[in-house]
């Protein structure tokens, strides 16, 4: 099966925020319905960070020039990894990777251990406390398998996100990074070709990975690869020990005391005589 | 008539009974997730059943002690005075002979010992120590909304590594404690019975401690 994508344009992005409404409502992810119920993020930013309802974020980053505010936006949300550090976690199986490359959590599988939160290098699953289970993009996997594009490409009024074959999303992305560079913005390049095996996510940067706050080089944390190794590292102890046990068993069949209390030697008491 | 030493106390006993049945609940349960192949096989509500129990028993299994420290701070004391005794000659001998008891113990005479043999006092100590980072790991996870990734990250894989060692270790404890070990046959009564031992068994086992408690009679027993 082709491998799919969602290109994310930010040189295109008007932060409408349409996306992360449409998100919610396809979804049904409620919004806080308590004025001031998200705390304030200091700019047009609805919330600090995703969070069980929000599966997408618009991001604001500003920075003061001479010639006014200038933005850096982003779309946060799960970049569908090819070596999707959340999968390897998942005590239950609830994280998979279709064959288009969606990596998909099920939540009526998930027993919300948040294993996948930690194990990510982008923090990006969230628990959802009313459901006790994580949660995070699918990439609209119901909609696709309608052959319906995702609901934030939909709704998109600025065409800033593309949804089709991964190939054909990198090709536009980089004839976008092309583009902008002759633009004059030189920092502009494009995430999510190579990183963590390559994503089915992928941004154009319109001013460099950093400015939007895209980690550069994303590794699964360590953390998570030494665990893959202490398990079965336990397994092979276990079976050692064990082993060990048994040829000790074994050797004391027929084991008897008698006699033995009497010859028993005493290092204190042959310390004392050789003095 | 045996002459016998009563060597634990009842609420001893109670509190090592309740964090035995405790801590086998925790295995178990710990291992569907530890090992991601039993929680897929199982299916997620088995999963989630498993994961409310082991939050049960872990209750259990920090609230137990903590209730012994209450109860008996002395018990307390004691315990940790014995686990941090100084190592005499013996104590060494003890250890130097062991790996060849624990294969050989037909032709292996081993030396006499206070009242935790030395390799008990280094199982012990280790033992607890795994104990006390899985409680603390686990209340960590527990509270894992709280917490940032980063810390919950590090929790997880101490409790990996709490797990391992509590697993490692109890399966030597329960082949000596449970007298698997055929020279340690019947000492499973001194923790799951009444606690008593035979004035012979512990000349064999603990015979620096057990003269001196014949000595002083206070807890020695006749029937």
């Amino acid at each position: 099966m082709t491998e799919s994508a969602i290109l994310y344009d930010s040189s295109k992005c008007s932060a409408c925020k349409g996306c992360q409404v449409q998100c919610k409502q396809w979804n049904m992810l409620p919004s806080s319905m308590v004025k001031d119920g998200y705390e304030s993020t200091g700019s047009y930013q609805s919330m600090a960070d995703l969070n069980g309802d929000t599966r997408l974020l618009i991001e604001f980053r500003e920075k003061d020039t001479p010639a006014g505010v200038e933005w850096a936006f982003s779309r946060r949300a799960c970049f569908h990894c090819t070596e999707p550090a959340c999968m390897d976690v998942c005590p239950v199986g609830a994280i998979s990777r279709l064959d288009d490359g969606t990596v998909k959590l099920d939540s009526s599988k998930c027993v919300g251990c948040k294993y996948c939160t930690a194990a990510c290098p982008f923090s990006v699953p969230k628990y959802r406390e009313n459901f006790g289970v994580s949660n995070k993009c699918t990439l609209c996997d119901d909609r696709v398998a309608k052959g319906i594009e995702p609901a934030c490409v939909k709704t998109c009024p600025a065409a800033a996100i593309f949804y089709g074959p991964r190939t054909e999303m990198l090709t536009k992305g980089k004839a976008r990074v092309a583009e902008l560079k002759v633009a004059g913005f030189n920092k502009a390049e494009l995430y999510g070709e190579t990183q963590m095996g390559g994503m089915h996510s992928l941004f154009v940067a319109k001013f460099g990975f950093e400015a939007h706050g895209l980690i550069r080089d994303p590794k699964k944390p360590d953390i998570v690869t030494l665990m893959s190794i202490i398990k079965p590292l336990t397994g092979l102890g276990i079976a050692a020990i064990v082993g060990g046990l048994g040829i000790s068993f074994l050797s004391s069949i027929g084991y008897t005391r008698d006699g033995l209390t009497e010859e028993l030697e005493t290092a204190d008491e042959a310390a004392k005589e050789e003095k | 008539m045996t002459r016998y030493i009563q060597r634990h106390s009842l609420l001893k006993r109670w509190i090592h009974g309740i964090h035995m049945v405790a801590t086998l609940v925790l295995i178990a349960s710990g291992a569907v997730v530890f090992i991601p192949v039993v929680g897929r096989a199982v299916g997620s509500d088995v999963v989630q059943m498993v994961r409310i129990a082991h939050r049960v028993f872990a209750v259990v299994f920090i609230g137990g002690p903590l209730v012994g420290l209450i109860v008996a701070p002395k018990g307390f004391v004691h315990i940790m005075k014995n686990l941090f005794a100084k190592w005499d000659d013996d104590d060494k001998l003890f250890m130097k002979k062991f790996p060849r008891y624990m294969f050989a113990p037909k032709t292996t005479h081993m030396p006499p010992q206070h009242e935790v043999k030395s390799g008990q006092r280094l199982s012990d100590g280790l033992l607890l120590f795994a104990a006390a980072l899985i409680a603390v790991t686990g209340v960590v996870l527990w509270a894992g909304q709280f917490v940032s990734p980063e810390v919950f990250r590090v929790a997880l894989l101490l409790h990996d590594v709490a797990f391992a060692l509590v697993v490692l270790i109890m399966c030597a404890h329960i082949y000596l404690g449970a007298g698997i070990f055929q020279p340690y046959r019947g000492l499973a009564r001194l923790m799951l019975g009444n606690g008593r031992v035979t004035e012979e068994e512990a000349r064999y086992h603990w015979g620096h401690w057990a003269d001196e408690e014949l000595a002083s009679g206070k807890n020695v027993i006749e029937e």
